[in-house]
């Protein structure tokens, strides 16, 4: 599509100069840039404005005066001329010691912002109880329904397969001991006091935490949340609560169901595996489950329901306006809120142990 | 006169709505073309059938080449020729403006970083914009700033057609009257032909050759902006002689009368 002439001291382009054929054009200048005083365009039919500009910095680089063109593309050239400017090589390094501090120093404000947002839940939770008015209950049920209801058939699915899995492995050694019985006690106790309320808080933390984080992520991109202060309302009563609200209704209740269906899975594979009638199975149940224990396994539920969606709604008001944030966000709010959660699940532990539970 | 794009008999449906019925309009080269019409015509959605973003029934061909039956090579050949500005500037904003801008340069060519550095800088004074945007995000600019960047990036690899989605709405009278001169500008010494959706008046007496009116599923007119203006439609009347129309018209008046 181009064809470069050396003709004398000079260089005759014909065919079109564009960034298609400019590379070329670029790398057979460089071989001649000492030979050469003219160059010549005027049977050039198209040349574009990147190849302007590098003619531009060419000829002035390589003292070339004479540039023989059409009317037309002088006036192009002009123009080229007129706006061109130098690119300007600022690299600002600042050093490892910059980094580590300015990354120390994120951390912590990131730890100091995190705890005004609690605070300020928290206030917004008062309010909200001195003033029922302010509390949605429409916003409320929707999340319960979207977060709760929904997410039923995976947590039965899930926690009925760990009930069987922890039930299969525990019965192999079991058996060993003639201790068939005792199946119960580990099903039991693991789900009511561990398995349940961890199950249920790790795959909430998964999905109604990067949810919340997206919503009101795009919600700040898109400007709504603006709009919400700027009606007048507090977008913690209308975004934040009702989703704590829903979580805190919500987690607990799934638990329930987490902890049936997996000491359920471990009531068939006793039945299977090691021939425990369901009769055997729920009445050693009664003998197991205590009060205490049920109450140590639900206490937690709500701390965990009040992390996933603090931390949810508070990564997603963290949210800058691009898209980029927006993932490293959603990301972020998953990775913490399952860390949170068994963190307090551990600290919970220690103070069971320490008050003898 | 060569034609750019032509479009013959398309059929554009939505699953509950018909939005075009038989639509024929043709883009001469050289071209600065505006299509207008009431908000919910469709004007976006047929150039969104140009630019291949939307299905449609008909002929639509562009340089001669029809689209609706092309490979995917040909497509992209013809979308190298396209220079498109979307309504809502839609710049990558997880990349600086600069970036944002050498995309195309970078994808298609293999130029040193000096220079593709230097056509970048070049493109953004070339639409008005000040040197040191360069290294910001497009959310540290204003909206008609967003635009402008919009619009260089669109420019960069100087397209033969370039489509612009209300171009100069969010802007200054000051930046829009810039604006209007830039694609004037590029238009006669580049040769680019221009497709705009506006609603602005300022715009489409002043910078258009041509125009159409969409409504009503069909195309009410096409021709010259000063035949459009004359024309036996409610809508087209209430536009130029309709108060805003009346108050825009005898400004002008006046300040072409000395």
């Amino acid at each position: 599509m181009i064809e470069i002439h050396k003709e004398n001291n000079g260089i005759v382009v014909t065919g079109s100069l564009t960034y298609k054929t400019l590379p070329i054009f670029i790398e057979t200048l460089n071989n001649f840039k000492k030979e050469i005083s003219f160059l010549d365009f005027r049977k050039t039919e198209k040349i574009d404005t990147s190849s302007f500009i590098f003619i531009h910095d060419f000829s002035k680089l390589n003292n070339i005066n004479k540039l023989i063109m059409t009317e037309e593309q002088q006036k192009l050239f002009e123009i080229v001329k007129e706006h061109i400017r130098q690119p300007q090589n600022i690299k600002d390094s600042k050093g490892i010691f910059y980094s580590i501090g300015k990354t120390t120093y994120e951390i912590i404000y990131e730890v100091y912002l995190f705890l005004d947002f609690i605070g300020e839940i928290f206030v917004n939770i008062a309010k909200s109880i001195i003033n029922p008015k302010n509390i949605r209950i429409k916003a409320t049920v929707n999340d319960i329904e979207n977060m709760g209801i929904k997410a039923m058939p995976l947590i039965t699915i899930i926690s009925f397969l760990v009930g069987v899995v922890i039930s299969y492995h525990g019965s192999v050694k079991l058996k060993q001991f003639g201790a068939n019985i005792f199946i119960v006690d580990l099903v039991t106790i693991s789900f009511i006091r561990e398995f349940g309320p961890l199950i249920v808080a790790i795959l909430l933390a998964g999905r109604s935490s990067s949810s919340y984080t997206a919503q009101i992520g795009i919600m700040k991109v898109t400007e709504e949340v603006d709009v919400i202060k700027i009606m007048g309302l507090n977008p913690f009563n209308v975004l934040v609560i009702p989703k704590i609200v829903s979580m805190i209704i919500s987690l607990p209740i799934l638990t329930v169901l987490a902890d049936i269906m997996g000491i359920l899975g471990g009531l068939i594979l006793a039945y299977l595996s090691l021939d425990i009638t369901p009769y055997d199975f729920i009445s050693r149940l009664h003998h197991v489950a205590n009060i205490k224990m049920i109450v140590a396994g639900m206490i937690k539920t709500p701390v965990f329901a009040f992390l996933i969606a603090s931390i949810g709604s508070y990564k997603g008001f963290r949210t800058k306006k691009n898209v980029n944030s927006i993932g490293e966000n959603v990301t972020i709010s998953v990775v913490d809120s399952i860390f949170a959660v068994i963190i307090v699940d551990a600290v919970f532990s220690i103070l069971f142990s320490w008050a003898g539970i | 006169m060569k034609k750019a794009v032509e479009i013959k008999d398309v059929t554009i449906k939505f699953p509950n709505k018909i939005v075009h019925d038989k639509v024929s309009i043709t883009i001469y080269e050289k071209d600065i073309y505006a299509i207008i019409g009431k908000s919910g015509t469709g004007k976006s959605t047929l150039t969104r059938a140009i630019l291949m973003l939307q299905n449609f029934q008909g002929s639509i061909k562009v340089f001669g080449k029809e689209i609706s039956n092309a490979d995917e090579d040909t497509k992209n050949e013809i979308k190298k020729q396209y220079g498109v500005m979307f309504q809502a500037a839609s710049l990558f904003t997880s990349l600086t403006v600069g970036e944002n801008i050498a995309i195309p340069i970078i994808e298609n060519t293999n130029l040193p970083k000096q220079l593709i550095e230097e056509i970048v800088r070049f493109k953004l004074s070339l639409v008005g914009l000040e040197d040191d945007v360069y290294n910001l995000y497009p959310s540290e600019l204003s909206g008609g700033m967003r635009k402008k960047a919009a619009l260089a990036r669109a420019l960069v690899l100087d397209p033969t057609l370039l489509f612009l989605d209300e171009p100069t709405s969010g802007l200054d009278p000051v930046s829009a009257e810039d604006f209007d001169n830039t694609i004037r500008e590029l238009n006669r010494l580049l040769g680019i032909t221009v497709v705009m959706i506006t609603h602005d008046l300022d715009s489409f007496f002043n910078i258009c050759t041509r125009a159409c009116v969409l409504g009503d599923k069909k195309v009410l007119a096409e021709g010259k902006p000063s035949d459009i203006m004359h024309l036996d439609n409610d809508w087209i009347k209430k536009v130029f002689y309709g108060e805003r129309g009346i108050k825009f018209t005898k400004w002008n008046q006046k300040q072409t009368l000395p």
